[in-house]
């Protein structure tokens, strides 16, 4: 649905995107997190042709980014924070405004999303709580369910209960179509994507499904019988290394039951015992970040 | 179209205040256009013929911003709009609300001053065509290039700024727009084209660094055009076109006529005036004379230029000033008026200088006399409708011709008011009255050129010079004449050995 080669945007000497190269998947959740700065709203923004990409390409719907038109934009919803939206425009008009651009728009659809989000109909958009706007503008985004779904960090600022409602009712209304999301919420990252990759400082560090990322990592405690001391040099995929009295504690990266039990037996010698525990999204997206700020 | 159509429906539930605004000044600058009866407009329509423009370059830059191009947050961005409907609807929102109204309005304007708007079709059309190139591409071109209305405020303050520092130095040259008719049509084109350019750049690609680039180097070479548009190109493709067909020179007059200005001693100038005959034209022939360029050079080598040579029109102290004029409409002969700085002049007032330079000699044929009584009217095909008519100001009775035609500016021409056998007819010129009050005087947005003369009336027993006494009215007959240039000739000079003292 989504493929980039090489993907790169320079802003002047700053370079906010570097060689970007991923695959979102047809019927794919596919998630960008990382943090603030890493380049993931430049990614979206470049992918949908709001930005020009300095090099590298992106192609969406089997269409150069670059080339993106009408036909295409009128199978994409796309929602995002900082999107300005016309303030002047009550809730009702901007619905009919934006109706007219879309061939596929479901009045039926878009009524009862109105109902089920609550928006009031003649309030001025300005009016409206920021919650609200979203709401509105994601009733302009899958009204016409559209193939495709973009979401630029949508949900920062909402309460749990609007984030649960709002990104239940983007599931459940479009399960065929491909979501692109990039958000800072790794709890709600962890509900419902398919898909996940990780940008720091406008580069990729890794990209691939969310379980086997949640499958290859492991928060390892490894207790000895002495003074835990730190092998010197450790596996690369051994994050965030520490000890702490006889326990020895790192994030596995790469962990696999019987070869991680080799490599420690390799590194520590004679263990007391090993406990690796699977970790959330929220601690694996952590832990690489803590990992990413020693090596710097 | 069904887009283009839905865009500016939009646009215009969103801007109908603003456009109400616009419609209101122009429905109050055709009311006072309908009822003005002279060139000089009146302050109210002086002000509104700067504030409508300026309203009208703000409402297409209010559409416009409906949907910024600069910016990466716009809604709209990521909504299926195809960028000639968006072009469209903006360029509909332009022609609806500030073309049309200004085309009902000259047709309300012309109708009233009894000129039929059908008649003057290709008048009206000039104007649409001149208004696009000077507001409504420029104002589109220009919002398409910034990110909100105040930058586009800004903007067009700082345009207004350096246009109005061009046109300042413009004017020191007293030029006729008529002179200039290659360089305004040049540049006229050259906003035009890269207006054009710009919507394309920002419609098509939003390419804003590039549509800025055009920007930039269109305003330079505007700018360029305006200030250093050399007149001798102007001069020279007039000469072209319209050659006079006889062998014209200029000649030293070496009889001084005209008494020189030495002034008083107070005085920082002194004026020369040295008459020259213009030679090789038909006998009689009525003719107009400008220097394009002239070079007084001193014996010792100095060189005294003045770039902006063909008028009075620099009043602030140089060394040294010179144009070439007729001394009065009638007669074969023109003078060099040479001004220069008293204590440049005591270094030349005894030796010998040089004095060269291009002149433009422009051949004028005064059409058939068009006679009217006071109190009544004529029609010339080049001045249009001519009325004269008794009118009273604060101070006393005087006769006002006055000229109207369904075009751009008034031609020049002069008028004659003739008593009776053996009294000398009182000359005027059309346009030779003015006001005295400050304030916008503009009147560009008029559809209706007039020209206007006023001529005094003395009353009762003595008879002040220049004025018709009020008995002779009932049997004063008024001539009007437009001068029409037949035909140019680009003349070099080259005067040696000019004693300075003489003159």
């Amino acid at each position: 649905m989504i493929r980039t080669e090489g993907l790169t945007k320079r802003y002047r000497k700053m370079e906010a995107l570097h060689d970007l190269s991923i695959a979102v998947p047809e019927g794919s959740v596919y998630a960008l997190v990382g943090p603030n700065g890493a380049g993931k709203s430049t990614a979206i923004q470049t992918v949908m042709n709001i930005l020009r990409p300095s090099a590298g390409r992106a192609e969406v719907m089997g269409v150069d980014s670059r080339a993106l038109g009408a036909e295409e934009l009128a199978r994409i919803g796309y929602v995002a924070e900082s999107q300005k939206l016309p303030g002047w425009m009550t809730v009702g008009y901007f619905l009919a405004y934006c109706k007219g651009f879309y061939p596929a728009w479901n009045d039926a659809e878009a009524a009862e999303l109105v109902r089920g989000y609550g928006l009031p109909l003649e309030r001025r958009m300005q009016a409206l709580s920021r919650g609200m706007r979203v709401k509105a503008a994601l009733v302009a985004a899958l009204a016409y369910r559209p193939r495709l779904i973009v979401l630029d960090e949508p949900f920062s600022g909402l309460d749990v209960l609007v984030r649960e409602e709002l990104i239940e009712s983007i599931l459940e209304r479009t399960p065929e179509a491909t979501v692109l999301v990039c958000s800072h919420d790794l709890g709600e990252i962890e509900s419902f994507a398919t898909h996940v990759a990780y940008l720091n400082e406008g580069r990729l560090e890794f990209a691939e499904e969310m379980a086997t990322l949640t499958e290859r990592f492991r928060e390892v405690e490894v207790t000895l019988d002495r003074e835990a001391e730190m092998p010197r040099e450790l596996p690369a995929h051994w994050m965030n290394a520490e000890c702490a009295g006889v326990v020895a504690r790192f994030t596995d990266a790469r962990y696999d039951a019987a070869a991680s039990a080799a490599e420690i037996a390799r590194r520590f010698g004679a263990v007391r015992g090993v406990e690796a525990r699977r970790m959330s999204f929220r601690a694996i997206f952590l832990a690489m970040a803590r990992a990413a700020r020693r090596a710097q | 179209m069904r887009l283009l159509l839905h865009t500016f429906r939009k646009d215009s539930r969103r801007l109908w205040p603003a456009v109400g605004i616009t419609l209101a000044l122009l429905a109050t600058l055709a009311r006072e256009d309908r009822w003005r009866a002279d060139r000089v407009v009146g302050l109210t329509e002086g002000w509104l013929n700067l504030l409508l423009p300026l309203a009208w370059a703000c409402l297409i830059a209010l559409a416009v911003l409906e949907e910024p191009l600069v910016g990466t947050r716009h809604f709209w961005l990521t909504r299926p709009y195809r960028w000639q409907s968006l072009l469209g609807a903006k360029a509909l929102f332009a022609v609806a609300y500030v073309h049309v109204p200004l085309l009902v309005a000259d047709c309300y304007v012309l109708a009233a001053r009894g000129f039929s708007p059908v008649g003057a079709a290709a008048h009206l059309a000039g104007r649409q065509v001149l208004l696009a190139c000077a507001l409504s591409v420029p104002s589109l071109a220009l919002a398409a290039m910034v990110g909100n209305f105040t930058q586009f405020v800004l903007m067009v303050l700082a345009l207004g700024t350096v246009t109005n520092f061009f046109g300042a130095a413009f004017e020191m040259g007293v030029k006729t727009p008529a002179e200039n008719w290659l360089s305004g049509p040049t540049i006229a084109a050259l906003v035009l084209g890269a207006g054009l350019a710009i919507l394309y750049l920002q419609y098509r690609r939003r390419g804003t660094a590039k549509a800025r680039g055009v920007g930039v180097a269109a305003a330079l070479v505007v700018a360029g055009v305006a200030m250093f548009w050399p007149e001798a190109v102007e001069n020279s493709v007039h000469a072209a076109l319209r050659p006079i067909g006889s062998r014209v020179a200029l000649q030293l007059d070496a009889t001084p006529r005209y008494p020189g200005g030495q002034g008083s001693a107070l005085s920082t100038s002194v004026d020369l005036v040295i008459p020259v005959e213009v030679t090789g034209l038909p006998a009689g022939a009525l003719f107009q004379v400008s220097a394009a360029r002239l070079t007084v050079t001193a014996a010792n080598g100095k060189r005294y230029e003045n770039p902006e040579a063909d008028g009075p029109g620099n009043w602030e102290r140089r060394p040294f000033q010179g144009w070439l004029t007729r001394m009065t409409p009638e007669g074969d002969g023109a003078v060099l008026f040479l001004r220069f700085e008293r204590k440049e002049f005591a270094r030349l007032r005894d030796t010998k200088v040089r004095i060269a330079g291009q002149a433009l000699v422009k051949l004028l044929r005064k059409t058939e006399t068009r006679w009217m009584a006071v109190g009544g009217g004529t029609v010339s095909r080049e001045l249009g409708r001519c009325t004269a008519s008794l009118v009273e100001d604060r101070w006393a009775e005087r006769v006002k011709v006055l000229c109207e035609a369904a075009r751009e500016a008034a031609a020049p021409a002069s008028v004659m008011l003739w008593t009776r056998e053996g009294q000398r007819p009182l000359y005027h010129r059309l346009n030779d009255s003015f006001s005295a009050v400050s304030g916008p005087r503009v009147a560009w947005l008029s559809p209706v050129a007039r020209g206007t003369t006023f001529l005094g009336v003395s009353r009762g027993e003595q008879r002040y010079p220049g004025t018709v006494l009020e008995e002779d009215l009932g049997r004063a007959r008024i001539g009007v004449m437009a001068e029409v240039v037949t035909g140019y000739a680009v003349v070099e000079f080259d005067f040696r050995d000019v004693a300075m003292g003489k003159w």
